[in-house]
């Protein structure tokens, strides 16, 4: 096996599809196709797909990673990784956490001065993998989800203006 | 995972015309809209769309971004709700028809029916469950709030013919529409959150606001119990029902608390009872007719959620109990009789337990009152007053009676009110909240700090006599200053131990976190010191000068009376220095043992150092981000907290030496740390009652034992896993330990969650 990772085609409806179901499969938010139109569309470069380039059908993904990255209270670029899953097949092997590192890179090297996202409070194996990636835990939300889940919410730091409050930098902007 | 908001409040009823017609029964079927209404535009659709790219967006102004993200797709099963399967029976079933044969079927259908409708109730409130998935999934309740905008002014809205219906469940109905405008107004009011607390979505079926008459429905409440209670209906099997009325009778009256203030909690009282007898008694093999509760309410109505399946309720009254209790606990604070007791009861309240959410909002809705009273006791400024007198200002200069005092102060109590009220309320939210709204006002204690500072600076430079020597100038004490100091001290330990009960904190970060609260409670410890400081002093000075003051009555009066409160005071000292200290010790233990573990190599407070992307300085300050801005976290940088945590570190020659000391000294730290509890725990037990301390605890005596009790069971806890990691460990740290290693943070049951346990455990 080996895998190849790229950004989505946004017109290869075979990739949107598939990226819909591994995403379906697990994750317990239902998400209407106008959410990852929201995602896809507008940051179409932070989506990135994993192939398994040895298999039979190497142009299906068999992981996926779906993020954004936005002007935070008018004070920060925020990164945000909104949805990542991996075929079960292909699991422990490394490939989420490819996809991770890639979004980050590309994130970070976009401009972004923190990246953001949150998980399922016991959605052990996300955290394991967020956290192995320097992310920490900077508060609990209570009833999150539409499954009334609770959330963590995880930030990585990647410039100063991450760790410096929202008004303070605005002040120095004025 | 990205996370959505569940639905938009529709704030009017938006209803096409066919909805209506069937929610006012004039057509029978639901289903809409009818194939032969409808005109088929796919091919229009389909030109339309072969014309656009992929990256195209059709957006309107009318749809903002929750619209776009929220709005909900055809035929996917989890969103459309159009889409839910409906059985004939659901379809079919008709709230104007009397169901079940005989009147025994009848009985037990109605009480079946309200039963559930009850126990639904606390699935939607005490479980978090939505609206529509509990309570909007019973049909005589969607029909009775659909009537209702046809038939405002009347609650008589069954029309079956059949008594059990009309009179009895249509009773109860109407009570639990009438709580719902209740639930409602509360909603409104902004304290309870929305996603976190309660999930009210009527779906634009509010006429539940048009319910305004409690006496009607609570005199045909009334009735309907003493009809069932009648030598009729001896024989009959209506037990059950009538202690499911006493309920729904109860119901109506939970508004009272704040709408009238009222302390009465016989009302709640009766729904413990009844309800604990329903455990016991109820006949369980009851059933609903069929299609009594179903999800057409969500098929039908104005709905922008997704789909919610039903969430059957368990068979058991429990919930009515919680809630019961929790309301009751909620306004026993009505009978603090001091400052330090309501104070208590605010800390205590939620410590242990998450309460149910409407008796947290009550709770606010209730202490403070329209007319800006509190508890119905306190003035604005009396209350800030006997705040500061409870602490530290009583016969200070800080004595509002002299004009020119309370001139300066009378914005520094604007601020300290509204400072407290924000306490107050930041720590009746979840728990989850309460952390993060904590965190947000620690820079607003350190203004206040600052402001009291000054302001008694200037103080100082005016010519105020002292208050008990009148014939000499006041002293320079800083009460004020103390006081503020001592919040925001205990503002800033609340909010780093919350951390670990909510498991924010990774097993690397925990010596950062436990050493900084032991500094914060090293630091509060001198503020209390100087407290008690000041209240000795003029205790003594009160002792030393009667006698010669004995001339003038008034004076011995005044004085006379500062001297019980300033042995209150004294005696609440106490208790915050032991409390104070029970959290510094624990947490210095906490420290040695992380250092321990990282003197093997095992766990390293940087130990993310090399990834990719982190930078472990940025790790720290974004975790202590709350406190940038705060003057003490100037001089507390990254660096100096590495010199700081590298004091815990042994190494070096004759490490099993050190390692001994260090284990004395933890061992020392616990001891002392039972000590304190043990001393809290027996002033809690006695009621403050010829004790050592003044805890302050009565209203909330369960709730402040089970935390120092939970502190107690931790320090046993803490204790036998050092004697575990002790024997675990090689005399010498030798080769590369983590690779045999790793270190997870425990919460047992029944300890406390501020002091997880650092457990060693080997790698598999
Ligand atoms: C979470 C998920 C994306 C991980 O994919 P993956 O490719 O198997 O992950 P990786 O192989 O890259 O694992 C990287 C690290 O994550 C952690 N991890 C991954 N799966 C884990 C599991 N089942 N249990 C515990 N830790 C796990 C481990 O720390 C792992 O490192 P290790 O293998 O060296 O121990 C995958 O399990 C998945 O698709 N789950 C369902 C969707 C989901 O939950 N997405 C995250 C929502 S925010």
């Amino acid at each position: 096996m080996k895998i190849t990772y790229r950004a989505l085609d946004l017109n290869n409806d075979v990739q949107l599809n598939k990226v819909k179901q591994l995403i379906d499969a697990d994750l317990s938010e239902p998400y209407s196709i106008y959410v990852y139109r929201y995602f896809l569309n507008q940051w179409p470069e932070l989506a990135l797909l994993a192939f398994d380039i040895e298999s039979e059908d190497k142009e299906t993904p068999i992981g996926c990673i779906i993020s954004k990255s936005e002007c935070h209270a008018a004070a920060r670029e925020r990164g945000y990784i909104g949805m990542l899953a991996v075929d079960h097949k292909y699991r422990r092997m490394g490939i989420a956490k490819n996809l991770a590192k890639l979004a980050i890179v590309k994130m970070k090297t976009g401009g972004c001065d923190e990246i953001m996202l949150e998980t399922e409070v016991d959605n052990f194996a996300a955290l394991n993998l967020y956290e192995s990636l320097g992310f920490i835990r900077v508060k609990r939300m209570y009833k999150y989800y539409l499954n009334h889940g609770d959330a963590y919410r995880l930030i990585l730091p990647l410039t100063e203006k991450a760790v410096q409050k929202s008004y303070i930098l605005n002040e120095e902007l004025r | 995972m990205y996370g959505q908001v569940k639905y938009q409040r529709i704030e009017h009823p938006r209803y096409n015309l066919d909805e209506k017609l069937y929610l006012l029964g004039l057509t029978d079927d639901p289903s809409w809209p009818k194939d032969d209404e409808l005109y088929d535009i796919t091919h229009i659709f389909k030109a339309l769309s072969s014309q656009m790219d992929a990256k195209d967006i059709v957006k309107t102004k009318e749809c903002g971004f929750y619209e776009f993200t929220h709005a909900l797709e055809v035929n996917n099963k989890k969103l459309d709700t159009s889409s839910i399967p409906l059985k004939q029976e659901e379809i079919h079933f008709d709230c104007n028809k009397p169901h079940g044969e005989t009147e025994e079927e009848r009985i037990n259908f109605v009480t079946a029916i309200a039963s559930r409708l009850l126990r639904s109730i606390t699935t939607w409130l005490n479980d978090h469950q939505t609206f529509p998935a509990t309570v909007l999934s019973c049909r005589y309740i969607e029909h009775f709030l659909i009537q209702l905008y046809s038939l405002p002014g009347t609650i008589d809205i069954l029309k079956t013919g059949d008594e059990y219906y009309d009179t009895f469940l249509n009773t109860c109905t109407a009570s639990v529409c009438y709580f719902l405008s209740f639930v409602s107004n509360i909603q409104e009011t902004s304290i309870l959150y929305e996603d976190e607390d309660l999930s009210f979505d009527p779906m634009a079926l509010d006429s539940f606001h048009l319910l305004r008459n409690q006496a009607v429905i609570a005199k045909k409440l009334e009735d309907s119990i003493k009809i069932l209670s009648s030598p009729q209906y001896l024989n009959k099997n209506v037990k059950d029902l009538i202690n499911l009325m006493h309920i729904f009778s109860s119901l109506i009256h939970i508004e009272d608390l704040v709408s009238k203030y009222s302390e009465d909690s016989e009302y709640l009282d009766k729904i413990i009872t009844v309800s604990d007898d329903l455990n016991v008694s109820y006949d369980w093999s009851r059933m609903p007719p069929n299609g009594s509760f179903s999800m057409i309410a969500q098929k039908t109505l104005s709905n922008n959620s997704p789909v919610h399946s039903i969430v059957e309720p368990v068979n058991s009254f429990n919930g009515w109990i919680d809630l019961a209790k929790d309301l009751k606990l909620a306004i026993s604070v009505s009978q603090s009789k001091s400052p330090i007791e309501f104070l208590q009861f605010v800390n205590f309240f939620t410590r242990t337990q998450e309460r149910h959410p409407l008796s947290r909002a009550v709770f606010l809705l209730f202490y403070s009152r329209k007319n800006g009273n509190i508890i119905g006791k306190y003035g604005k400024n009396e209350f800030v007053d006997k705040i500061w007198r409870e602490f530290s200002t009583t016969a200070t200069a800080i004595d509002l009676q002299n004009e020119l005092v309370f001139q300066n102060l009378s914005l520094v109590i604007d601020h300290c009110y509204t400072a407290v009220t924000e306490w107050i309320r930041n720590l009746t939210n979840n728990h989850a909240r309460a952390r993060r709204c904590i965190g947000s006002r620690i820079e607003m204690w350190s203004d206040i700090e600052t402001q009291t500072h000054t302001v008694e600076q200037y103080l100082h430079k005016q010519p105020l006599p002292d208050n008990i020597d009148s014939a000499k100038k006041a002293s320079h004490l800083w009460p004020l200053t103390l006081w503020s100091r001592a919040m925001k001290n205990s503002t800033i330990i609340d909010y780093s131990l919350r951390g670990f009960e909510l498991e924010l904190y990774q097993p690397f970060e925990c010596m950062e976190m436990t050493w900084f609260v032991s500094h914060i409670a090293s630091e509060s410890d001198e503020t209390l010191r100087e407290v008690e400081k000041i209240l000795n002093s003029k205790f003594n000075q009160i002792s030393e000068l009667t006698g010669q003051l004995l001339k003038t009555k008034q004076n011995v009066k005044k004085l006379n009376s500062y001297k019980p409160q300033l042995a209150r005071n004294i005696k609440y000292l106490k208790y915050l220095r032991a409390h104070n200290n029970v959290l510094r010790k624990l947490s210095i233990f906490q420290t040695y043992q992380f250092g321990i573990l990282k003197s093997y190599g095992i766990i390293d407070n940087n130990e993310l150092k090399e990834l990719p992307f982190v930078s472990c300085e940025l790790l720290h300050n974004l975790r202590f981000k709350k406190l940038i801005g705060t003057k003490f976290m100037k001089k507390l940088t990254y660096a100096a907290f590495q010199k700081f945590l590298n004091q815990y570190v042994i190494n070096g020659p004759e490490f099993q030496e050190k390692l001994q000391k260090v284990v004395e000294e933890m061992k020392l730290a616990l001891a002392d740390a039972r000590i304190d509890v043990k001393e809290i725990i027996h002033s809690i037990n006695k009621g403050d009652e010829d004790t050592s301390m003044l805890t302050g605890t009565r209203l909330v005596k369960d709730e402040a034992l089970s935390f120092y009790e939970e502190l107690e069971n931790s320090i046993e806890l803490l204790g036998n896993n050092l004697d575990t990691i002790t024997v675990s460990l090689p005399e010498t740290v030798s080769g590369d330990l983590k690779q045999k290693f790793f270190v997870k943070l425990r919460y047992d049951k029944g300890s406390c969650p501020y002091f997880p346990i650092l457990t060693l455990l080997e790698k598999q």
